[in-house]
């Protein structure tokens, strides 16, 4: 380890680049403010990746561990909480997709954030702190508090700078997901209390703590098992509890729907790949046949609603629940090709819904609607928009040679291979494939709604500058990871390796 | 030479892609915006592949039937290992020269057809895309990389059907060509994944290495057959048909062909009649020995061929529109070739796809040529007269009809290899089916060539005369008519795959029964355009029945757009009223709630004080219960 790379620095500096901006002498403009952040994020990732670079040079695996502490001492040193933060190589993946998506979230603010810029990208930043935080927190009081603490920024940034309903919408987001951080708090404490009980050791840390299920009651491990569930499928969203995401996203301002789609679904994975398998592995294995169900109705039941709305975001919103269908496919497979095919969904999907966001994002910037008969109604003509939004457009569909093919290939290829004794989950998982029908139907839709068919063929409203990068920057990258998706998996891997090792399944 | 080749098969495949990148380069950085250098580069790789594909015909068939394999791996999972790989025997060698000889004529045609669009480089672009897919479909060493190939060739195929993307109707045509691709790649996506399944599950009974490879199909069918039922073989087989039935628009997916028409003419030429089409063919070819292995998928392989040579021939015969009347007369010819593969005569469903890809190629550049003279004029009813003035198109035309109906030429031939097998008296029906197919293709292939190049038309002509386009025509004209040199009878021997013996079919009864059915048939069409009966013969409705394709086009309209769309709005009033009103039902609660408890808080010090005194009194009873309570327990 160098030693400029501190783990707490890469969690914290957003944090410090948030006071910066708020700090009453920093300029106003919205430029300044912008070109500060944009640059500030383009730093930060690039520190991230010279801790892919630690990563990739160290052998065996590395787990970087890194506590907060102030004047030397643990945080609550009695009650056992101390702000501990590791980086193993899954919080690797996440970390460098976040600082990359909150680079293009940064971008793609010009000219569709118009007031309050110090404090919205304040806000920005303190988001992107927390959720930094969330994936790499290894106390789990840690965890939650950040996990709340990201409510907060969220909720200002919906409701301040949304569309007309965005001030509803917000309330009901934060609502929705503070009901499942009851669940999560409740399982938090389950298992701290009951692990204490046990060993005589007060402590939250995840590795100290005590979860192995023939030491506990199975009624207690079950209870907190399905509290983490349904706390993290509020957040992912597992279909009963999405209610809050199709408003939450189709009302926030472009940006911010973009790190929602892109980021803020995938901590409610990772809580599931944490939590629940990493603390639970063999409920985990008992009951994934049965979730697989739930995965089949993600994935069908999303695309159906997706292909009948009349709103764009809300169309990619939905879409949005499928592709989470299809991560949950891979992760209720519970074997090694499925998990990877899962954790490589949950990175393609975010980079591909960046891409489909900013393309609504352009699209609303033009005509003033995200009302797709509306749209089509009043197309202009846009060849450069559409040659480049193809890329993104084939990706969300699933074509090979992108990203998202090879997500869904391996999730169903594990879901299929997953051998829980019972034929069930493979029907399941046989019926989830026909949503690449489905999704060819929404997307198509949304593609051929906004783009072919013009009205005004003398009318010409193309893109340029920095719209234009961001859509060439998302369809060179969901190309090459579709391409040499070797790239990509190899960063998460050793999780993966040490996942399934500790479930001993093929 | 040979060495050169094999060492440099993926330099040549990856050919197309280098002048994608420099188109794509040169429309973003514009260091160059002539079209002749694209069109060049273009050209370039086309001949080269062309080159390369008859040296690897050759140096795979003779002297005997050799394969060339080589494969990268391209990523590994656990024991999911996919390989990218070349993989070329008979079969590809074969499909790979066709598609090269199609794609260099129409590459040479579209110059002059596409030079005033503004979407040139573009076009090219996807021209060229194409080009890669499907030949990384043909030489591909597995089943997976089939399957991506297989979807990119759909892409590619979506992309050019999308290519005026600026007209409402080819944005319709163009999603729903995908979405019925679509279904067919659901089925094969299906149908691999189980596949794959018994292969990573079942390592150490099949062969080690590359997953469900093609060198070793026979082991890879033998170890499947013993692992899994009988039942889920055949359904796993079933859907593999499937797909291949919905990719060469067999009955009742035809329809996505008809709709594949709005494409540029020279696209429709090399896509959607010659090479893409095939795709499903091709497949069928490939997993043959898996297909052998069970009798029903074979019948059903030979009852939907021959239904749709024979419904499609119908379809083709009413039509106004000249590509939509190819675009039938497509399916029904694939058909035939669909026919032949399930009456386990490949080398006959090989030669007739060759003899079919030249004449319909030809047919479609020659549409495309008469277009372009009477501005974009597509409706045979209006032209007429096309003879007096271009003499080679007729020409053209006539050459690509008799080899395609069976008169003469390759075309002859290729029926005989088709027809010969029923040529005796226990399978009369068949044959009598045949030669109906045979007859109806001539009349319908005669009277468009009546309506487009006899009699005078009220249209003007544009006088215009294009090198690349009367080029590219010449290409495949030339072709279909003395490919039977190419296409010989040694060089089919050679093609037939193991355990099949390809004989040369010569009898002057069946060419005098083709011949003779030909001759009806353009006697029959001279009659319909030229004397105009003034009574109909055949009842109005059921001219329109043919016309309409059957109404398959609206049975899947009413499937899509009404009966799904329906169960999706259902499915969205679900999650309006129930899931969502679940969620605001209970926020209307909890406000109702609030509102209540709000009214204890009326500033009003009377209430306070009654409040009070209930709220104390309440406690007390409660104590003094619990102290009974305890009082008795104890």
């Amino acid at each position: 380890m160098l030693s400029f790379q501190s783990l707490i620095f890469l969690i914290f500096a957003p944090l410090i680049a948030s006071l910066i901006i708020l700090c009453p002498l920093f300029p106003s403009t919205d430029t300044a403010v912008r070109r500060f952040s944009k640059w500030f994020s383009v730093c930060h990732f690039l520190y991230a990746i010279t801790f892919l670079l630690l990563f990739q040079s160290q052998n065996p695996v590395l787990v970087l561990e890194d506590e907060l502490k102030l004047f030397s001492l643990h945080w609550i040193d009695t009650l056992g909480i101390s702000a501990t933060f590791s980086m193993d190589s899954l919080s690797l993946a996440l970390v460098l997709l976040t600082t990359f998506i909150f680079f293009i979230a940064f971008v793609m603010s010009k000219r569709t954030i118009k007031k309050d810029f110090k404090i919205y990208y304040s806000l920005m930043f303190l988001l992107e702190m927390c959720i930094l935080g969330i994936f790499c927190a290894k106390d789990l009081f840690i965890f939650f508090l950040l996990w709340e603490l990201e409510l907060v920024p969220m909720y200002f940034l919906i409701s301040k700078w949304g569309s007309v309903n965005a001030k509803a919408s917000a309330m009901k987001f934060l609502l929705y997901t503070f009901f499942g951080s009851i669940f999560i708090l409740l399982g938090i404490f389950t298992i701290y209390f009951y692990s204490y009980s046990i060993s005589g050791v007060l402590t939250s840390n995840m590795d100290m703590l005590i979860t192995d299920s023939n030491l506990y009651p199975p009624q207690i491990i079950y209870f907190a098992f399905i509290c983490f569930l349904i706390g993290f499928g509020v957040k992912l969203p597992i279909v009963p509890l999405h209610t809050w995401l199709a408003d939450a996203h189709s009302d926030a301002p472009t940006p911010v729907s973009i790190v929602l789609a892109a980021i803020l679904l995938k901590t409610g994975a990772y809580g599931l790949l944490r939590f629940n398998l990493s603390l639970f592995p063999d409920i985990f294995l008992t009951l994934a046949p049965a979730l697989m169900f739930f995965a089949a109705v993600n994935c069908i039941y999303a695309s159906s609603l997706a292909v009948v709305q009349k709103d764009i975001k809300r169309l990619i919103a939905f879409s949005s629940i499928s592709q989470m269908g299809i991560f949950l496919i891979g992760l209720f497979s519970v074997n090694y090709i499925g998990l990877s095919g899962a954790v490589f969904q949950l990175i393609s999907h975010a980079i591909i819904a960046a891409g489909l966001f900013t393309v609504a994002g352009i699209l609303y910037s033009i005509y003033s609607t995200r009302d797709i008969d509306y749209i089509h109604n009043h197309l202009k003509n846009s060849p450069l928009f559409m040659f480049v939004s193809i890329p993104i457009i084939l990706a969300a569909v699933g074509v090979p040679l992108f990203s998202g093919f090879i997500a869904e290939f391996l999730s169903f290829v594990g879901g299929m291979t997953s051998d829980f004794g019972i034929t069930l989950p493979k029907i399941l998982t046989s019926i989830s494939i026909f949503t690449i029908v489905l999704s060819s139907a929404y997307i198509l839709k949304l593609f051929h709604s906004c783009f072919f068919g013009v009205r005004d063929l003398n009318f010409t409203r193309d893109i340029s500058g920095h719209r234009l990068n961001v859509l060439i920057i998302i369809s060179v990258i969901v190309l090459f990871f579709g391409i040499f998706p070797n790239f990509l998996s190899d960063i998460y891997m050793p999780f993966i390796d040490t996942t399934v090792d500790m479930l001993g399944v093929q | 030479m040979t060495e050169l080749i094999e060492h440099n098969i993926f330099l040549v495949l990856f050919l197309p892609v280098w002048v994608c990148l420099f188109i794509l380069v040169n429309h973003f950085v514009k260091f160059t915006d002539t079209k002749k250098l694209t069109y060049f580069f273009t050209l370039f790789s086309t001949t080269v592949g062309l080159i390369f594909s008859s040296f690897l015909l050759y140096s795979t068939l003779f002297p005997v039937q050799r394969t060339i394999e080589n494969s990268l791996l391209w990523f590994q999972y656990g024991n999911l290992s996919v390989y990218f790989g070349v993989f070329i025997d008979n079969i590809s060698a074969i499909f790979l020269f066709i598609l090269m000889c199609v794609s260099l004529a129409v590459h040479i045609f579209s110059y002059d057809y596409m030079k005033d669009d503004e979407d040139f480089h573009k076009y090219f672009f996807y021209l060229n895309f194409f080009n890669f897919s499907m030949s990384a479909l043909l030489v591909s060493s597995n089943l997976i990389q089939t399957y991506i190939f297989w979807e990119l060739v759909g892409v590619a195929s979506y992309l050019l059907i999308g290519f005026w993307y600026k007209r409402a109707d080819v944005s319709l045509a163009a999603k729903k060509v995908f979405w019925i691709n679509r279904i067919g790649d659901f089925t094969f996506l299906l149908a691999l994944i189980t596949l794959i399944y018994y292969s990573v599950s079942y390592l150490q009974s099949f062969p080690q290495g590359e997953i469900l490879a093609f060198t070793n199909l026979d082991a890879i069918t033998f170890n499947l057959q013993a692992l899994m039922s009988e039942t889920t073989f055949v359904s796993i087989l079933l859907l593999l048909a499937l797909s291949a039935f919905v990719k060469s628009a067999q009955f009742p997916f035809q329809t996505w062909l008809v709709d594949a028409m709005k494409a540029p003419t020279p696209v429709s030429a090399l896509i959607h009649s010659a090479t893409m089409v095939c795709a499903g063919l091709f497949l069928i070819l490939r997993l043959y020995p898996m297909f052998m292995a069970s009798e029903f998928i074979l019948h059903l392989i030979f009852i939907v061929g021959l239904f749709t040579a024979i419904f499609c021939a119908l379809f083709a015969l009413p039509q106004r529109n000249i590509k939509k009347m190819l675009a039938y007369s497509t399916s029904s010819q694939l058909g035939l070739m669909f026919f032949a593969l399930g009456a386990l005569s490949p080398t006959a469903a090989i030669f007739y796809m060759c003899a079919h890809a030249f004449a319909k190629s030809s047919l479609f550049l020659t549409t495309g040529y008469v277009s372009k003279l009477y501005g974009d004029e597509l409706n045979m009813n209006k032209l007429g007269g096309v003879r007096y003035n271009k003499f080679l198109l007729a020409l053209y035309w006539f050459i690509a009809s008799v080899s395609l109906s069976g008169m003469a030429f390759i075309g002859r031939n290729a029926k005989e290899a088709i027809y010969g097998s029923f040529f005796n008296p226990s399978s009369y029906l068949t044959l009598s089916l045949l030669v109906l197919v045979s007859f109806l293709t001539t009349v319908y292939l005669f009277r468009s060539y009546l309506k487009i190049f006899e009699f005078e038309s009220n249209l003007s002509m544009k006088y215009m005369s294009s090198y690349s386009m009367t080029f590219g025509i010449l290409g495949v004209v030339l072709l279909s008519l003395c490919g039977g040199a190419i296409i010989n009878n040694e060089l089919l021997k050679a093609i037939t795959p193991q355990n099949f013996f390809f004989t040369e079919y010569h009898d002057l009864g069946l060419a005098l029964i083709l011949i003779a059915a030909a001759l009806i048939g353009i006697s029959v069409a001279f009659i319909t355009v030229k004397i105009k009966p003034k009574r109909n013969i055949i009842p109005r409705f059921i001219v329109k029945f043919f016309y309409r394709g059957a109404y398959i086009d609206s049975i899947f309209k009413f499937i899509g757009s009404i009966l799904f769309i329906s169960v999706c709005k259902v499915l969205k009033f679900i999650d309006e009223y129930i899931f969502d009103g679940c969620v605001k039902l209970i926020s209307f609660i909890s406000v109702k709630l609030s509102h209540l408890v709000k009214k204890l808080q009326n500033g009003n010090f009377q209430t306070y004080i009654a409040y009070a005194v209930f709220s104390a009194g309440l406690i007390l009873y409660l104590a003094f219960q619990i102290y009974s309570y305890i009082a008795k327990e104890l």
